[in-house]
Parts: structure tokens; C-alpha cells; sequence
């Protein structure tokens, strides 16, 4: 009697370490983002927040910007307002660009003296916003063809704290629909003004080409 | 199955162990606070205009005085050495919080804010904005000592806010000659509030014309 041997039995096909560790392969990636992000706070906590980072709209020269952003109030101007996050909504337009041999005179003080190597300029905006908008921090800045951002400075050159309202404003709230403001900035005389970016301390700005 | 499973663990814990060992060693060849983490030192001296990348500086020069006229002078404990510069940024709005002297054993001397001296200060692209730094230092700092100014600080030894960032070191070429003469003297001085360098006036400009 002739028996038959039974079916071989078939060994398991070799599996690779990739194949069997593919699962932490593709958790590996993910750790390592969460790791960099959890050891990065500083960036979004201190650095972000603080200058101009985020380019919101970015116009050509004549036209007008919206500058949209939110932001945390302290209630220093408005009490009601006090630690809440409001939505700050300003039009922005460029009127000029123009540089000049003197600073205009201070609405106090003495008259600024303008530093060897560095010219003035003024720059010219018109404003639109809903009265009672806090334009504190307003930011004004000239980009040179250097890379320089000159003007980030509040108060400017001439010791104007509220840079985007009237000299005779007596707090950074607007009172008017629209107005216009004309800001003096202090620029390396060897330097090619190419952008104006325009502010509230941070992070979002936006820009507007200089023809 | 099993024999396979401990040969496995076995190679694992090898290379774990094998890991760890080399990252210690990285650590140790590397460690991070005197490597990785040491600033780019930019040296000169007296009168030289150093580019540190985010700024120009130059000390334009070194006196010690004994008091410092203001509203309310200033008397040293032991000399003061002041320190003027002129800081010009070259990117953007820059704070320069860091001031020290190292003197030649090594010791650091904080700045004052007496007298109408300066701890740190601003600067603009632009044009170059002067300012005065004053250390209250003992006789035998004054030879061979150096002034470290950069825009992070420097506390304590960790670097701090000097990590990969550049700091000028400037040696004040203080003899030690030239240190018992100005230990001697009993010089008073009024210092100057921060302001622009150099700037020419409409009456200057009258004035020459």
C-alpha cells in the first residue's frame, strides 16, 4: 500500500523589516513634525506676532489695499473692548512717495536735524475705517532695493506715537470715515525705495509697489 | 519561532544600545555650549566699523572718568570706563541688549544707567545713531580689556541670545601703561544723550554759506 505524502506544507513568505515596521515608518514623520512643532512655541508665541510677517494683500502702485486682522484688546482706549479679539478693518492708498531735503517741523520740540547719509522722505496715505477703530501700533514701512526696511520705529522721527492719524489726534481711535495722513521717514540716501508695507506692529501687513 | 523572536530582540537592543552610544559621543565631540551654540565673533578695535550682518558698529572712543555729570552725578567705586559708539542697523528696527567688558582675567563688568549712560539701545537703517556705555570697573580691569556688544544678550555664560548670531569683540588697546595714567586721573564727564552721529543743521549750512 503506497501512502501519499501529505501536501507540503508552504513556509510563510519572508517578510522585510520595512514591510513589518511600516506602520512606524509612516508614524515616524509624523512624530518627528509634532516634536519640532511642540519645542517651536516660541516662534508662534514671541516672533510671530511681533513685526511684519504675513503679507495679507499685495496691491500695485495707485491702487488701494484692505488691510483685515485681528487683533487682542487690552481695553486701554476702549474699556468695553477689554480683552477681546477685534477685527480691525482699514482701507489703505498710497497718494506719494516723495523725497524731500528737510523733516517737516515737529508739532513740538525742536526742529530735526536730518542725519548725515540719510535723506527724508514722505510718505503720503489716505484712510478709510469705521470711527472708533484703534490704529495704535500703525506700522509704515519703506523697502529698499538693499533689503532695508526703514521707518519700522513708532514713534517716528519726529516723535509722532499715532503715525496713521492726524497730528492733532488726542488717542489712536479715528474719528473720521476717511482721512490722510502724510508720516516722514528717514532712509539711506543711496537706497531705491521699491515697496510701502503698511501695518499694526504684526504679523499682518500689506504692501503696495512704488512706481 | 521563539529562537527567531530573541535573535531579533537581540540585534535591536544591539543597536539601540549602538544609537545611544554614538549620541553620546556626538554630544561630547559636539557639546552644544561650546560648538554648536557659540556665536560668530567679530573682532577689531578702537575706530573700526565692524559689519556684524545685522548691524555696522564702531567704537569711536575711550575715556574713564572718575564722576559723571548730570542731574544726578555719578561717582565711581572704581573708575568708569565709558565707552562711545555709534550703531547703525542694516535690516530692520534692532535693540542691541548686549554690553559687557571682559577684562583680561576674564571677568565681565556689567554697564551702568548712571550718569546719563546707556544699558542698550535701538537703531534704525538709515543712518548711524551714538550712544554711550559706561562700566564701573576696578584698576587692574583696565588693561588688556575688551567691550562685547551685540544685539542678544549675554548672561552668564549660556549664550543666551547669542546663540549662531554675531558679536563684536573690540579691544580697547589699553596698555598697561596707559591704565595707571587713566586710573590717575580724576577726569569728569558729562555724557552726551543718545542721538545721531553726525547731522548738519539749517544753521550750519547758513553758517557755511
Amino acid at each position: 500500500m503506497t501512502t501519499l505524502p501529505e501536501n507540503p506544507v508552504e513556509a510563510p513568505a519572508a517578510v522585510g523589516w520595512w514591510r513589518r515596521n511600516a506602520v512606524w515608518l509612516v508614524l515616524l514623520p509624523v512624530a518627528l513634525v509634532v516634536a519640532a512643532g511642540a519645542s517651536s512655541f516660541r516662534i508662534w508665541a514671541f516672533w510671530w506676532p511681533n513685526g511684519l510677517h504675513h503679507e495679507i494683500q499685495h496691491v500695485g502702485a495707485g491702487e488701494t489695499a484692505r488691510h483685515s486682522e485681528e487683533y487682542y484688546d487690552v481695553g486701554f482706549q476702549v474699556p468695553e473692548r477689554a480683552n477681546t479679539w477685534v477685527q480691525r478693518d482699514v482701507e489703505v492708498e498710497v497718494l506719494s512717495v516723495t523725497r524731500v531735503d528737510e523733516l517737516p517741523e515737529p508739532d513740538y520740540g525742536d526742529p530735526v536735524p536730518v542725519p548725515d547719509g540719510a535723506v527724508p522722505y514722505l510718505v503720503s496715505l489716505r484712510l478709510a475705517a469705521v470711527p472708533r477703530t484703534d490704529l495704535a501700533l500703525c506700522t509704515i514701512v519703506l523697502l529698499g532695493d538693499d533689503g532695508a526696511r526703514y521707518g519700522e520705529k513708532s514713534p517716528d522721527v519726529l516723535g509722532s506715537s499715532n503715525r496713521c492719524l492726524p497730528p492733532d489726534a488726542d488717542d489712536p481711535l479715528s474719528t473720521e470715515p476717511e482721512w490722510s495722513i502724510t508720516s516722514p521717514i528717514l532712509v539711506d540716501e543711496d537706497a531705491v525705495i521699491t515697496e510701502v508695507r503698511f501695518g499694526f506692529g504684526g504679523p499682518g501687513y500689506v504692501t503696495f509697489d512704488v512706481p | 519561532m521563539s529562537h527567531s523572536g530573541r535573535r531579533v530582540t537581540w540585534r535591536s537592543t544591539t543597536l539601540l544600545v549602538v544609537a545611544f552610544g554614538a549620541a553620546c559621543a556626538l554630544v561630547n565631540v559636539m557639546p552644544q555650549g561650546t560648538i554648536l551654540e557659540q556665536p560668530f565673533l567679530v573682532d577689531g578695535h578702537v575706530g573700526e566699523t565692524l559689519d556684524l550682518d545685522y548691524a555696522e558698529l564702531t567704537v569711536t572712543e575711550v575715556r574713564t572718568a572718575d564722576t559723571l555729570a548730570s542731574s544726578q552725578p555719578a561717582v565711581a567705586a572704581g573708575t568708569f570706563l565709558v565707552i562711545d559708539a555709534t550703531w547703525e542697523a542694516t535690516e530692520g528696527e534692532t535693540y542691541f541688549a548686549g554690553a559687557e567688558v571682559v577684562d583680561s582675567q576674564g571677568r565681565t563688568h556689567w554697564p551702568t544707567s548712571r550718569g546719563g549712560c546707556t544699558e542698550g539701545t535701538g537703531s534704525q537703517p538709515g543712518y548711524a545713531w551714538r550712544t554711550t556705555y559706561c562700566f564701573d570697573v576696578p584698576r587692574d580691569a583696565l588693561a588688556g580689556a575688551t567691550v562685547r556688544l551685540a544685539r542678544g544678550t549675554h548672561v552668564h555664560d549660556d549664550q543666551a541670545g547669542q546663540r549662531r548670531d554675531a558679536v563684536a569683540v573690540v579691544d580697547l588697546g589699553i596698555t598697561r601703561q596707559e591704565a595707571d595714567e587713566l586710573w590717575e586721573a580724576t577726569d569728569e564727564i558729562d555724557v552726551d544723550a543718545p542721538g545721531f552721529a553726525s547731522a548738519t543743521t539749517n544753521a550750519d549750512e547758513e553758517g557755511e554759506g
